[in-house]
């Protein structure tokens, strides 16, 4: 009799109505709203017409979300926060690993999780010559990042058009391309026109702090590639970008670096450019630029623009600097504080304005 | 000089459940349902000149007469309110520690009649209401596990076991 009357309490509990699921989509996202995080992934835990809804509102956080394009599949990394600071080297970000074959791509339920997803660094890497503006528009379709750094490796399979979209409305602040091309001299003209118009495209329109990183290849047609370092600085100067930071010696000519300053003179949004070139192109840059009668030498040596207050710092044989100043004759705060990271980025001891 | 005073009742509206009850409700108090109130200026039903016996009443097809009852209750709790301002209480933090007392008291129901309300409170476009009775379901949800969340709503778990671990790993760094 007891297993009677309990099988039927269990019945009637199972056919008990569940008036919170009847709730309208609308009604629901205002209720969740009203959670937290946790709060908000235990509901969505529970069932899956709440896991879609508390996905599709999003505001998950992740600090640093890795993409490999392989041939295979992809591979997600993702962490949501940054490796502890002044701890062991070997402690790493805690970061957990997904492996999407092409295949399953269009029916996995946890790639959602990126949807509107709110991420500090997307970092994409592609070796594949296999489309993948499915795979980023899934994931990263209405998700937010302020930074992205792109690796491209055999590049000139790929159409890499893709980041028109993928960056389209996003806001960034930093952005990163890194060209990792397999060595061959044959292409690296095919590379400069892709990655000119991306950076023509793309990059000069969104990112106000960009960052163009080339790992030294010495095996790169030197002529070609100055054609190409040339291009992006040609580029980016122009555009919306306030500071450009370059990394590795892209082989900028002393033409492009004077381009630069001129055109840093001219504009009317103050920029800041960190530029690592080759100690040859800095000496070069200074004696055409001394030859200039608006051009006068301060007291901290530093090449200053008369009417337009601009500067051009060389605290490194193989760095120039370039940026306007202000009423106090100094690099304006925010960049000063830019300046200073780039410095101590670099291993170096001492600020130069610290002299 | 001596003015004859007029002494004005308050003007009625009436509203008919979809379980045919007609309820008398003072326009003053009604104003905060957003559809009442359309439907009230787009009926010209402000006309002074229609007494309430001739009115015509306002069908509320979605409200069923006990949750039309404890709507009119609320509004009547709630006239004196200041107008909301949307547009700041988009700005505001999102809090549910700030129920008045009284409603707190009042949204204590069973989840059936809570949930009767917030689809009455949503349909009629009552926005305090509606933010209340959200901020209550908020609160039940707070602090529960999936599984009590599950038992305390009697949500049906319709995850496959795949799904489930899947989702278990997605979600493993809010368990750290």
């Amino acid at each position: 009799n007891m297993c009677i009357v309990s099988s039927a309490n269990e019945q009637q509990e199972e056919f008990s109505e569940c008036h919170l699921t009847k709730m309208p989509d609308d009604v629901m996202t205002e209720v969740l709203l009203y959670l937290d995080a946790l709060d908000r992934n235990n509901l969505g835990r529970s069932c899956r017409r709440f896991y879609y809804l508390d996905n599709k509102i999003g505001r998950k956080k992740f600090y640093r979300v890795r993409l490999n394009v392989l041939e295979s599949g992809y591979t997600f990394l993702f962490s949501t926060s940054p490796a502890p600071k002044r701890t062991h080297p070997d402690e790493k970000e805690k970061e957990q690993k997904w492996k999407i074959s092409f295949e399953d791509i269009s029916d996995v339920l946890n790639l959602r999780m990126f949807e509107n997803a709110s991420i500090e660094i997307l970092h994409i890497s592609i070796s594949s010559r296999r489309p993948n503006d499915q795979c980023l528009n899934i994931v990263f379709h209405n998700s937010r990042f302020d930074s992205l750094e792109v690796i491209v490796s055999r590049m000139y399979y790929h159409d890499v058009s893709f980041l028109s979209s993928l960056l389209r409305d996003q806001n960034l602040h930093n952005s990163q391309i890194t060209v990792d091309d397999s060595p061959r001299k044959s292409i690296t003209t095919r590379i400069s026109e892709r990655f000119s118009r991306i950076i023509s495209t793309v990059l000069s329109r969104t990112a106000s702090n960009p960052r163009v990183h080339y790992p030294p290849r010495p095996e790169y047609d030197e002529g070609k590639m100055e054609v190409f370092a040339d291009a992006i600085l040609g580029h980016l100067v122009p555009a919306s970008m306030t500071t450009l930071r370059s990394v590795y010696n892209p082989p900028f000519t002393t033409q492009a670096i004077v381009d630069a300053f001129r055109m840093t003179c001219v504009t009317e949004e103050p920029k800041f450019l960190h530029l690592s070139v080759r100690a040859t192109v800095v000496a070069e840059v200074e004696a055409l630029l001394c030859n200039d009668p608006e051009m006068y030498r301060d007291p901290r040596e530093w090449l200053v623009h008369r009417p337009s207050r601009c500067a051009l710092i060389t605290p490194l044989s193989d760095t120039a600097v370039i940026g306007r100043l202000d009423s106090h004759g100094n690099i304006d705060n925010q960049m000063n504080t830019l300046w200073r990271s780039v410095i101590y980025d670099n291993k170096f001891n001492e600020h130069p304005f610290d002299k | 000089f001596l003015f004859p005073i007029k002494m004005t009742s308050p003007r009625m509206i009436k509203l008919t459940s979809n379980d045919d009850k007609t309820f008398e409700v003072e326009r003053d108090v009604i104003k905060q349902s957003v559809t009442v109130n359309t439907l009230i200026t787009d009926l010209n039903m402000d006309d002074e000149d229609v007494s309430v016996e001739n009115q015509m009443a306002i069908p509320l097809p979605n409200v069923d007469a006990a949750t039309l009852e404890m709507v009119i209750t609320w509004c009547k709790q709630h006239r004196e309110d200041p107008p909301r301002n949307e547009e700041e209480e988009e700005k505001k933090e999102k809090r549910t520690d700030d129920i008045p007392e009284w409603d707190k008291t009042f949204l204590d129901v069973e989840q059936s009649v809570l949930f009767a309300l917030i689809l009455a409170a949503n349909y009629m476009d009552i926005k305090g209401l509606l933010d209340n009775c959200c901020k209550t379901v908020a609160n039940m949800i707070k602090g529960k596990t999936p599984d009590e969340i599950r038992k305390h709503f009697n949500i049906k778990n319709d995850f496959t076991p795949e799904e489930e671990e899947q989702i278990r790993k997605e979600n493993a760094w809010c368990e750290d």
